[in-house]
């Protein structure tokens, strides 16, 4: 006797938990019951209590229900909340105010539990906090014995995502000492020593236009570079836009600032024979150039953007005391990337940079046009 | 004790007979079509074509039948 009122408790449990459970009825005849979570135009998720979350796709729903209230997105821009049926491919949505809202389910965009619905909103106005992805990465080299030499690369990108901005910071370091060759008499001397850093802005005033606003800095010891700056802003275009690639179109104005100190030129009345002096001038440039992502399968990204600053100006690069030499500058930064995901936070990273100036400042030696640095290095990616 | 002998066995009966599609019926009333994959006797996997792969607990369900038809494949 006790047994049998055991059972018809139990019974009775499951019918009330299955009454006050949202159900989906296949078009196989399943069923399946539990809390609708959300549906994003393809699938719908369903959280069971035998199975936990379970995506189902939508195509395979013939009807639904739910006891709770759900946000449910149609494809006029309206949003109605409260209990929803769908039958025969008619939704039917019991609103508090409205009384019953009918309308074909084909007109269903999104369906969202309060919670997502929250999450939802939240993403809508984010904290400057919230919404930020990116990564570090870092490549290290060291020999000892005959050879003594150390070689370190770090770098970090951080970019938070709104819905109609983007904040971008990124920065690079390379720094490298020789202090033994194998059989080469030389001494201890550092053989890179550079930082590239930055950030920009973009706004989209429409879904394919954007205003960008744009500040870089550069400093490099070997070239005696104590500072550049570019600050510059323009407006883009988003030519590509799709899940997979995209590709920004840039074109804008730039003021660009730089400061050499101690740049060596040779004396041409010794003693001594070598004299110092410092540098700094500025100047106004176009800004045009490119952004281009694409995924490559699951786990790789191809990341390419290339910047390219033809001066308005003429500029003197000339010895002091030498004859003028105003010439008309163009700089350049392209740089390919490309991000193998290993592990859910790790990566392994390939990068090649170079920053390109047609008339890089007088020297003896004389400097080169271009700077190229092939990175490789593991990345460590993260969200919040 | 019988039932879930009875239950254990049935499982190990649809894995066997793959090519068969099986109904898992739920304590709850709910029902689930597919192909059993696996199950550890505390777990049930199913194949479904409609959600993918379902884990269920075993606990929850009531009965399995292999509905004879052939799995497509």
């Amino acid at each position: 006797m006790k047994k049998t009122k055991m059972l018809i408790v139990l019974a009775i449990g499951v019918f009330c938990s299955s009454l006050f459970a949202d159900q989906i009825v296949l078009k196989n005849g399943d069923r399946l019951s539990g809390a609708v979570i959300k549906f994003d135009a393809k699938n719908l998720v369903i959280k069971t209590d035998y199975a936990g979350e379970v995506t189902v796709d939508w195509s395979a729903v013939q009807d639904m229900n739910s006891t709770k209230s759900l946000h449910v997105g149609l494809k006029s821009g309206q949003t109605v909340v409260g209990p929803l049926a769908v039958k025969e491919g008619k939704l039917e949505v019991t609103t508090k105010d409205f009384g019953i809202l009918e309308t074909p389910a084909d007109n269903i965009v999104v369906i969202r539990d309060d919670a997502n619905q929250l999450a939802y909103e939240k993403s809508l106005h984010p904290g400057f906090g919230q919404g930020w992805a990116g990564g570090a990465n870092l490549g290290f080299a060291l020999t000892a014995g005959n050879s003594e030499t150390k070689n370190l690369n770090i770098g970090f990108n951080a970019t938070r995502t709104g819905l109609h901005d983007k904040l971008t910071l990124y920065e690079t370091s390379i720094y490298a000492t020789t202090s033994k060759l194998a059989l080469q008499p030389i001494p201890s001397q550092t053989t890179a020593n550079s930082n590239n850093g930055g950030m920009r802005y973009d706004h989209d005033f429409t879904p394919r236009v954007f205003g960008f606003g744009a500040a870089d800095f550069f400093t490099n010891a070997l070239q005696d570079l104590d500072l550049r700056y570019i600050l510059g802003g323009g407006i883009g275009l988003h030519a590509i836009k799709t899940p997979n690639t995209t590709l920004d179109l840039l074109a804008g104005i730039n003021y660009t600032h730089e400061s050499f100190s101690d740049l060596m030129q040779t004396n041409p009345t010794p003693p001594p024979t070598t004299l110092f002096y410092d540098h700094s001038d500025s100047s106004a440039a176009l800004t045009v150039g490119d952004n281009f992502t694409h995924k490559l399968g699951k786990n790789c990204m191809f990341t390419q953007s290339f910047l390219l600053y033809p001066s308005f100006s003429q500029t003197n690069i000339a010895f002091p005391g030498a004859a003028p030499d105003n010439v008309r500058i163009l700089r350049g930064a392209f740089n390919l990337g490309l991000v193998t995901k290993l592990y859910k936070w790790l990566g392994w990273q390939v990068t090649l940079a170079d920053v390109f100036d047609n008339h890089p400042l007088a020297s003896n030696p004389p400097l080169e046009r271009n700077d190229i640095t092939l990175a490789t290095g593991l990345n460590i990616s993260f969200t919040h | 004790m019988e039932n879930r002998i009875l239950l254990v066995l049935s499982v190990l009966l649809a894995i066997i007979g793959s090519a068969l599609a099986d109904q898992v019926t739920l304590k709850n009333g709910d029902r689930l079509s597919g192909t059993i994959a696996k199950s550890d006797g505390k777990t049930l996997v199913l194949k479904t074509d409609y959600a993918g792969d379902v884990t269920g607990q075993f606990d929850a369900i009531q009965g399995i039948t292999s509905t004879g038809e052939r799995r497509s494949v």
